[in-house]
């Protein structure tokens, strides 16, 4: 696609997510952490974007905010511009808290202590659909909850619904999350390293199941995961992020033939390989890692107005 | 046939659970040679920690047994030089390091167990291991607590060379740390075995890591071992559904790769299917 016709794309849909220099800081005993620097960002409708860093580069912290979260906290400071379709969220956290689980809902690494301990999952359907419809009967909330868990290939959808999450395997709890996740066909879903504490087996299936269902649906997601791999068998488009920063946006088809910035560029080139002998060498110091942002051609981000 | 570094002979290991007994390991038989990087691959449940537990000596085989150099490894009591000859590098180095002490002290204290050179020599060695792992010998006075995961890990690896060990157990020794970081521990894992012929039992689950590193591979599946034999012949041709099973499920992250992965996937189809 020519960068020309990309944008044209990017100027006739509204994004369903537009973050916009977007900064946060921290305060703490020892002084400011700047955890966010200036990031922008956005996901179309229908899109899967990848969002991938290592430990503490502050992508999990994009997702506290796009769902409300960090900013229940106290010493935040959260600057910028973040809005879900064309409403702006920051500073209006009624509207995020009535949006969460209902228009962007969130599946989360850790199924088993996402889920509530002490209500059945019977139960955690029932509230979820209630976000979107609070006068649904319970026997519709449950034949709801019945035809989401046959999608997510649980048989035994009665016998999930009466138990707690301590009953299910960890498999299970990861595909009642992704059914509760969608059951109210949100516009976003956030993922953060869905499946990442799974078996690798596990986690296969879980990814393809959860593609599937996404797919069919056309939700818009933002997948955050530090795995290069994970992101490239999902994402449509990347954003790499490097300490606060977006260091490389580019689509997945781009970034992984001919990553650009010295940090994409050290973290692909540091993953070992299934179809290659020895560990590659990587220097203690490798120069470059705050180079500025590289964008690819076509992935240039949508003005403000068309956002 | 010569005798072996490190067998295990149709080793049974169960454990009594609330609910009855878990098999944690059925009738495995592997054979370690020395100086070879040996993975122990499987998922959870598959029994690859009770094998490292059964080698450090946490518990005894409930049938057959575990050789070392022809010796039989029990548990219970067993000799200081034995325990001195085979350590263990865990996922997480700083439940293995005392937080009360500081580097040095962690590392001073398998010289002074083992009674290992002269004691006037022994603050001169702590910075000689603090060196060859490649972290500063000021490092010494400092806490664990103050480190990264890679920095952990590296005192781990420096108080595990500190015993003149044999045989290193690692289980997982890189799953918890980022992937420039992991690279670079597995740099130093690869070169200190060389430079001190050790012999590796590398616990793992992640199989890139496997093809990087090892000589042979053993694989098991709930308890059991469903393939040993060379990573070269393993990863050309796998002969257990379970072993093709794990190697189609492995992101990966260039086109090459993939194709490599994806002849492994096409039979899976079904068993995915079947699955849970």
């Amino acid at each position: 696609m020519s960068p020309a016709s990309a944008a044209t794309v990017n100027e006739r849909k509204a994004a369903v997510l537009a973050v916009r220099s977007l900064s946060v800081t921290f305060q703490s005993p020892t002084g400011p952490f700047e955890a966010l620097r200036n990031v922008t960002l956005h996901v179309r409708p229908g899109e899967k974007i990848g969002l991938v860093g290592e430990s503490g580069s502050g992508k999990s912290t994009i997702a506290r905010v796009v769902l409300g979260l960090l900013q229940e906290e106290r010493d935040v400071a959260v600057s910028g511009s973040v809005r879900l379709g064309l409403r702006e969220i920051l500073g209006d956290q009624s509207f995020i808290r009535e949006s969460r689980g209902d228009r962007v809902s969130m599946i989360f690494q850790d199924a088993v202590s996402a889920l509530n301990p002490t209500f059945t999952i019977g139960d955690q359907f029932k509230e979820v659909l209630r976000r979107r419809n609070p006068t649904i009967s319970t026997a519709a909330a449950l034949r709801r909850a019945r035809v989401a868990l046959a999608d997510v290939y649980l048989h035994e959808p009665d016998r999930v619904l009466g138990s707690y999450v301590f009953q299910l395997s960890g498999g299970m709890s990861q595909r009642v999350m992704i059914a509760l996740a969608l059951i109210n066909d949100p516009d976003l879903i956030v993922a953060d390293e869905p499946g990442s504490s799974l078996d690798v087996t596990v986690q296969a299936r879980t990814l393809h199941l959860m593609n599937d269902l996404i797919g069919r649906r056309r939700t818009s997601v933002m997948f955050i995961s530090h795995n290069l791999g994970v992101v490239r068998e999902f994402a449509d488009r990347v954003y790499v992020i490097y300490r606060g920063g977006i260091v490389e946006h580019a689509t997945t088809a781009q970034l992984f033939a001919d990553p650009r910035h010295p940090y994409t560029r050290a973290l692909l080139a540091a993953i070992p390989r299934l179809d290659q002998r020895g560990i590659p060498d990587v220097p203690e110091t490798i120069p470059g890692f705050a180079d500025p942002l590289i964008e690819h051609e076509g992935c240039e981000e949508p003005s403000l107005a068309s956002a | 046939m010569s005798e072996a570094f490190l067998s295990v002979e149709g080793v049974t290991k169960r454990f009594r659970s609330a609910g009855g007994e878990v098999i944690a390991l059925e009738d495995v038989s592997i054979r370690v040679d020395h100086g070879e990087c040996h993975a122990i691959i499987g998922e959870s449940g598959s029994g690859k920690s009770t094998l490292g537990g059964l080698i450090l000596g946490l518990f005894e085989p409930t049938s057959g047994s575990v050789r070392f150099k022809g010796e039989i490894l029990g548990a219970p009591r067993r000799p200081l030089r034995l325990k001195r000859a085979i350590q263990l590098i865990q996922q997480n180095p700083l439940s293995a390091l005392n937080p009360r002490r500081t580097v040095g002290q962690s590392i001073r204290l398998a010289f002074d167990v083992h009674a290992i050179g002269e004691k006037a020599q022994r603050g001169k060695r702590v910075a000689e291991l603090l060196g060859e792992v490649g972290l500063p010998a000021d490092y010494a006075l400092r806490s664990p607590h103050g480190l990264s995961g890679g920095e952990r890990q590296r005192v781990a690896i420096a108080r595990a060379l500190a015993c003149e060990p044999e045989l290193i157990v690692l289980d997982e020794p890189t799953s918890a740390l980022d992937v420039l970081v992991q690279a670079r521990v597995l740099q130093l894992l690869m070169r200190i075995r060389h430079q001190h012929r050790l012999t590796y039992a590398f616990i793992t689950h992640d199989l890139a890591v496997v093809r990087g590193i090892a000589d042979r591979v053993s694989v098991f599946e709930k308890g059991r071992l469903v393939e040993s034999g060379l990573a070269d012949a393993i990863f050309a041709t796998p002969q257990s559904d379970y072993t093709r099973r794990l190697l189609a499920a492995v992101p990966v992250v260039s086109d090459e790769e993939a194709r490599f992965r994806d002849r492994f996937r096409a039979a899976e189809v079904d068993a995915e299917e079947a699955e849970d």
